[in-house]
């Protein structure tokens, strides 16, 4: 029942935020530093079982005899994309959404980067078949 | 209950506190007229929160980089 161990430290957390968040104006700050503690938290174990879950799927792909650097830049965009939402999130709680999403941006931009092999190995692909 | 699977809960007690502890050296400050100081308790109290959060930032860079470059 690991579900409710998360749900507890979650609502704690947020208790913690109102509780300092509302004292004072000028220590609002440190609502931040809880919510970016709660966040990394989170994260760290969230990756740990991302870790188990992406040996699987490289277990699976490794029976298909699928090449494994295709494998390897779906990951990484996966990635990518996971990290990307949670630094914009971050950046949207404490107000700068403009920040957010220039993060966002980012990280679009660098999926493409990083598919780009994969298009120009279709374009040869299909420009050698006609 | 305090150190379940990887989550740690003394930490978020730990920063709430840091923060609770610093409104109330800054409401006795302002009782006793010593105003200018206010900002500088303050100050100090987010860069220890903040070196407390950082250990755990890089501890999460880590393990994102050695999960993507297998």
């Amino acid at each position: 029942m690991e579900i409710l161990q998360l749900i507890g430290f979650a609502m704690t957390s947020v208790m913690l935020i109102m509780l300092v968040g509302k004292y004072n104006n000028s220590t609002k700050a440190f609502s931040l530093i809880i919510r970016l503690a709660t966040v990394v938290l989170f994260m760290l174990f969230i990756v740990q079982q991302l870790g188990d879950v992406f040996r699987v799927i490289q277990e699976l792909a490794s029976k298909v005899n699928m090449e494994s650097g295709y494998l390897n830049i779906i990951l990484k965009i996966i990635g990518i994309a996971y990290i990307a939402e949670f630094g914009y999130q971050l950046c949207k709680d404490a107000g700068e959404e403009a920040i957010g999403s220039k993060i966002q941006l980012a990280g679009k931009v660098m999926i493409f980067v990083i598919s780009a092999p994969v298009i120009f190995a279709v374009v040869e692909m299909v420009a050698g078949l006609l | 209950m305090f150190n379940m699977s990887g989550l740690d809960l003394m930490v978020i007690f730990k920063l709430a506190g840091i923060g609770l502890g610093t409104t109330l050296i800054n409401q006795l400050l302002k009782k006793t007229d010593a105003g200018e100081w206010v900002f500088y308790t303050t100050t100090m109290g987010i860069i220890f929160g903040l070196l407390i959060v950082l250990q755990y930032v890089l501890q999460f860079f880590e393990a994102v980089q050695t999960m993507f470059t297998f």
